[in-house]
């Protein structure tokens, strides 16, 4: 693994200036809160990833490393923010391939081991698995295969150590290939001619050296190994200097991207705003509509109830004038809405307007009930009203009356079946004699 | 003679008809609907008033 040697931090979260050299040894840093610790955490994962995981990615919404990754008087210069790693690359293995190649005895271990390994694995009698010989017992046949890997001990050693050594530089390349791939955008609009290529070939280069998964895929790659496997492109620090060079020499983009910034926002807002606006006028004639809906409704029901008060108090008044013409042909009724009651009101001789409690005896009273009852049908069912079932409804009228009431039935509500219980027979009578009924 | 019911509803639909801001095609829906066997929906209602009088929204 990668070790540190020195970081140089510039304008960095909260560090100005800051020079530290671990030389490869573990390294202390203390202070108080909001002196720069983090800062260091910071620094270190900006070179080595070229980003700040605590300013991108989930749950820092607003936040980006670009525009608060820089020391914050330094926000609106953010090429004032520089880091600078020396590391120390581990060796690649070099030795250990040396020792493979020059001892083939090991190389054998190493490569004939996983087959041993699997032999034993697959014994169930006293029959080698991997070559067909046949032992004495199963017990010497595993002796004899756990002895032959016990001497492959150090080769199982190097072999792991050498695959170790590869799946590290494995990634240390693709940290690297990241890295390029960040830049290349910007290399090919503004970097030196040819250097985008050269990057390219350089990525292509490094991705064959992500995973190295075998002895045989470290052994075949030796050639780059030896040469040195990071092997940037030539004059890499010329032509990066080069490239931030051309960078600084164009023009300060800052306040046209701060003002497309602006213009971005202010666009999606007008449109929200738009969009909102339209919902709001819609609701507003909706509500109008509704309300002119609900006054017309109320209109509508006031005029009808009126007229339905009206109808119901003429008819109430002529059906008990019929049943009372001896001695209240002169009757009248007044139904009047008032606050959430209906009042009903009827004459009394020519005394006037009283409640039907107030003055008139049971049996008037049990009449007006019937023939109140009778004119609401008929306002309210009209030509529906064909039955009725009626228990016991005139009991207080006396039989004069009673007569009367039985001719009004017939006669102002011939098509309407009345189902009429009393327990008086004299009553049952008198309908039968008017015709009404039948027992 | 017409019930209560009809009465109420043609003297409704009569008003509305006066309204300016309801078109004669909006009065028809409401008539149907109140005269439906289905169950009025006052999401249906809002929408309805919602609309364009002229097809499509204000």
């Amino acid at each position: 693994m990668i070790q540190i040697e020195s970081v140089a931090i510039r304008e960095l979260r909260g560090i100005r200036t800051l020079e530290i050299s671990p030389r490869r040894k573990s390294f202390v840093i203390s202070g108080p809160n909001g002196s720069g610790k983090s800062g260091v955490v910071d620094a270190i994962q900006f070179g080595l990833t070229g980003d700040i995981s605590r300013l991108s990615g989930k749950g820092t919404v607003g936040l980006t490393v670009q525009r608060h990754g820089p020391h914050v008087d330094k926000r609106d210069d953010p090429e004032a923010a520089e880091v600078s790693l020396s590391l120390f690359v581990p060796e690649t293995g070099l030795e250990d391939i040396a020792t493979l190649e020059s001892d083939p005895a090991v190389l054998q271990a190493v490569t004939r081991r996983a087959f041993v390994e699997r032999g034993l694995s697959l014994v169930d009698g006293p029959v080698c698995p991997l070559c067909d010989t046949e032992w004495d017992d199963v017990q010497h046949l595993k002796k004899h295969l756990r002895a032959k890997l016990a001497k492959s001990k150090d080769a199982e050693a190097l072999q792991q150590r050498l695959l170790e050594n590869a799946a590290e530089l494995g990634n240390r390349a693709r940290q690297l290939v990241a890295l390029i791939a960040a830049v290349q955008a910007v290399v090919k609009a503004d970097g030196p001619r040819g250097f985008a290529a050269d990057l390219a070939t350089w990525s292509e280069r490094l991705n064959a050296l992500a995973s190295l998964g075998t002895i045989e895929d470290v052994m075949s790659h030796k050639p780059e190994l030896e040469a040195g496997w990071i092997a940037p492109p030539a004059s890499l620090e010329d032509r990066v200097s080069a490239l931030v060079e051309s960078l600084k020499a164009k023009p300060d983009q800052s306040a046209s991207v701060a003002a497309q910034t602006f213009l971005t926002l202010a666009q999606d807002r007008l449109t929200s705003w738009k969009a909102a606006r339209r919902a709001e006028k819609q609701a507003a004639t909706a509500s109008a509509r509704g309300q002119e809906v609900y006054r017309a409704y109320c209109d509508a029901m006031e005029e009808q109830l009126i007229a339905l008060y009206a109808s119901v108090e003429g008819d109430f008044s002529t059906y008990y004038r019929d049943i009372n013409s001896d001695d209240e042909g002169a009757f009248k009724a007044k139904l009047e809405p008032s606050e959430g009651k209906l009042d009903l009101e009827v004459a009394f001789y020519d005394k006037g307007m009283f409640p039907p409690a107030a003055y008139h005896s049971e049996g008037h009273q049990d009449g007006m009930g019937v023939c109140l009852y009778l004119a609401l049908m008929k306002r309210v069912l009209g030509a529906r009203f064909r039955f009725s079932v009626m228990d016991d409804v005139v009991m207080s009228v006396d039989h004069g009356h009673r007569k009367q009431f039985c001719t009004l039935l017939k006669t102002r509500f011939p098509d309407t079946q009345f189902i009429i219980t009393t327990h008086d027979n004299v009553w049952a009578k008198q309908m039968q004699t008017g015709r009404r009924s039948r027992r | 003679m017409p019930t209560v019911q009809e009465d109420i509803l043609n003297t409704f639909c009569a008003k509305l008809s006066k309204s300016e801001s309801i078109d004669p095609a909006t009065v028809e829906t409401i008539r149907k609907m109140l005269t439906s066997v289905k169950k009025l929906k006052a999401d249906d209602v809002v929408a309805l008033l919602a609309k364009d009088q002229s097809g499509g929204t204000p």
